[in-house]
């Protein structure tokens, strides 16, 4: 049947510690329930014998399975996905499958599956090898939702979610005022699509982004956006969840640029979405040796600094990230949005800005990103150049998507703490308005990727450097505004303080690219 | 809203014997990864506190850096220790 959104998403995630399942004794009749076509009038040619029932019993026990109840067919059990592993032979991994959910709308839940030679094609069962006796089939047990009325989120401003609907929707919201979409609007504001029609999208190239994780909005999977399931680096943390909302939304604008990149979500954060792991996440990043490494954190120091040498804790981090550039990553992080953060000042580091591109497509500095002179590295200016940015006080711009309920779906359908309102959301649609430099990173990372996938097979590849040159000389100069009143510089003809060298056009610094490299 | 879990920076002094350092914060139960002018630390907040001292201020969530005592075993070869201040995610504004 023809779907607008895959059916089915393999998925590299987790299986629980303890998984429920059915062993289905060797039928009397001799067919197996893994080839039954329909249902006989009677049960009873399926009944097991009596010495099979003994031997699925020793198996069950003998495999790490403990039995939850039996009955003429089976026997219900309960164990780890290395039991069921041993009995079948196969390996137990996730499928992300849209089912009818709450509302009776579709969304993707996670479920088990048995894989490998031999193994069924039906999701969830699983054929046992020639040495587990007694039995002709496992059965993992599928994720169910209760069939009374369907409780949805009482909240006053939700959408009525439509029968068979998809939830949450992949396509935005439409809100009062003027602000971006994803891909379209982000794409033409970054001057991609000649570089599209030309045939260079970022393919071939993977992507990592170190973030609060990934929830697999249907956004991503609508438009065949490649995702591979996040690393967590936090023990016990979700892969598949990102209760913040940034690490999900703010990738979005990678793919606005480069809609056939690889993304590879990095999780440092824990339950609560904090940023705990933001070294650890950055370590596995380098190891990983993507192409591009984009990051949209960063801390903040006292500015000007009480001092103009860089403490031997920040400067070991900065030797980090400047030995992953000399790996040949392309390393981008966000200029901040008032913040003064160490990260993006590496010399070697892209630093992405932020410049706002209003309903005209007029062009101005943000005044919400950040934009400085470097006072620990000498004639280092950061931003080098800008993503697109919102402006004061919020800076909601960009039509994301995110984790429905998520921290950002709530705070952003709210008025802030100094009464400007909120985005016109729900606070439950997995959809916000916002960016910041954030948004700025990955919109620059995309970018790079699609100069990156436009290189010749044969040719070297493009190094961070020759990226960074091409990005930054290729710009639209910027020549009014000012970036955010903490640093209150202005955006001025050639490079300046606020945007660098200006906002980044795609198709221009690929032809750069091609000309000179 | 605090973690359990927390990430620190070793600094090393000039000739550290870099394994025996990274052995013994393993053998303490960190998880351990090199880097180019020390090594990071992970681990739970107990682990911290055990090694660390149970009333050591960890610095959780912080805005700013927060240097731990370093532990004699490791005195002869660690300069310094030290939990990087918590970084803050760039869609918002610094609070």
């Amino acid at each position: 049947m023809a779907s607008l959104i895959p059916q089915e998403i393999a998925t590299s995630g987790e299986a629980p510690g303890q998984i429920h399942g059915y062993l289905s004794i060797n039928s009397k009749g001799g067919t197996s329930v893994l080839d039954v076509e329909s249902l006989p009038a009677t049960s009873e040619s399926f009944h097991g014998k009596k010495a099979d029932t003994t031997a699925a019993l020793k198996l069950a026990n003998s495999s790490g399975l403990k039995v939850v109840a039996q009955s003429r067919l089976g026997i219900a059990v309960v164990g780890p996905a290395g039991a069921y592993e041993e009995i079948t032979g196969g390996k137990i991994v996730t499928k992300e499958i849209l089912v009818y959910a709450e509302a009776a709308t579709r969304r993707y839940v996670t479920h088990l599956d048995i894989v490998g030679a031999n193994q069924p094609s039906a999701i969830g069962c699983g054929r046992p090898t020639s040495n587990a006796a007694g039995i002709e089939a496992v059965v993992l047990e599928r994720p169910r939702s209760p069939q009374a009325t369907a409780a949805w989120p009482a909240v006053a401003s939700s959408p009525t979610p439509q029968s068979g609907g998809i939830w949450p929707s992949p396509i935005p919201p439409t809100v009062p005022g003027f602000y971006l979409r994803v891909p379209q609007d982000v794409a033409l504001g970054l001057g991609v699509p000649a570089a599209h029609q030309q045939g260079f999208r970022g393919q071939g190239v993977t992507v990592v982004m170190v973030d609060t994780g990934h929830f697999l909005h249907p956004f991503f999977t609508a438009h065949h956006y490649q995702v591979t399931t996040p690393i967590a680096v936090v023990p016990g943390a979700s892969r598949t969840s990102d209760p913040v909302g940034h690490g999900t939304g703010e990738s979005a604008n990678i793919f606005a640029a480069a809609p056939d990149a690889q993304l590879q979500p990095i999780r440092a954060s824990d339950s609560s979405g904090q940023l705990v792991a933001a070294l650890g996440g950055f370590m596995k990043a380098k190891e990983l040796k993507p192409q591009v490494l984009t990051n949209s954190w960063g801390g903040d120091l006292p500015f000007p600094p009480n001092s103009n040498t860089l403490s031997p804790q920040d400067a070991a981090f900065a030797l980090e990230i400047k030995d992953a550039v000399e790996q040949g990553i392309f390393v981008v992080f966000s200029a901040g949005n008032g913040q003064f953060s160490v990260e993006p000042q590496v010399p070697e580091v892209f630093a992405a800005g932020g410049v706002y591109m209003g309903s005209n497509m007029a062009l101005q500095a943000s005044n919400y990103a950040s934009g400085f002179q470097s006072p620990f590295f000498p004639s280092r200016i950061v931003p080098d150049a800008c993503g697109l940015v919102g402006l004061l006080p919020r800076a909601a711009y960009i039509m994301l998507p995110i984790a429905p309920d998520c921290e950002l779906d709530v705070e952003m359908s709210r008025p802030d703490e100094q009464g400007n309102p909120g985005d016109a959301t729900p606070p439950n649609d997995g959809w916000a308005l916002f960016s910041g430099t954030s948004a700025a990173a990955p919109q620059i990372a995309g970018v790079a990727a699609i100069l990156i996938s436009a290189r010749p097979p044969k040719a070297a590849p493009l190094s961070p450097a020759q990226i960074k040159e091409a990005l930054n000389s290729t710009c639209i100069d910027v020549t009014s505004g000012h970036c955010h009143p903490r640093f209150n510089n202005p955006a001025v003809p050639g490079q300046d303080l606020a945007t660098g060298f200006g906002l980044v056009h795609a198709a221009d610094a690929l032809k750069y690219a091609q000309d000179h490299f | 809203m605090s973690s359990d879990y927390i990430e620190a920076i070793v600094i090393l002094r000039d000739g550290a014997d870099t394994a025996r350092v990274r052995a013994w914060f393993g053998d303490c139960g960190f998880g351990t990864t090199s880097m180019h002018a020390g090594l990071l630390i992970s681990g739970s907040e107990s682990l911290f506190r055990t090694t660390f001292g149970m009333h050591q201020d960890l610095g959780q969530g912080g805005k700013i850096d927060t240097q731990l005592p370093t532990p004699a075993p490791v005195r002869e070869w660690v300069s310094s220790i030290v939990i990087r201040r918590l970084p803050s995610l760039h869609a918002q504004q610094p609070t």
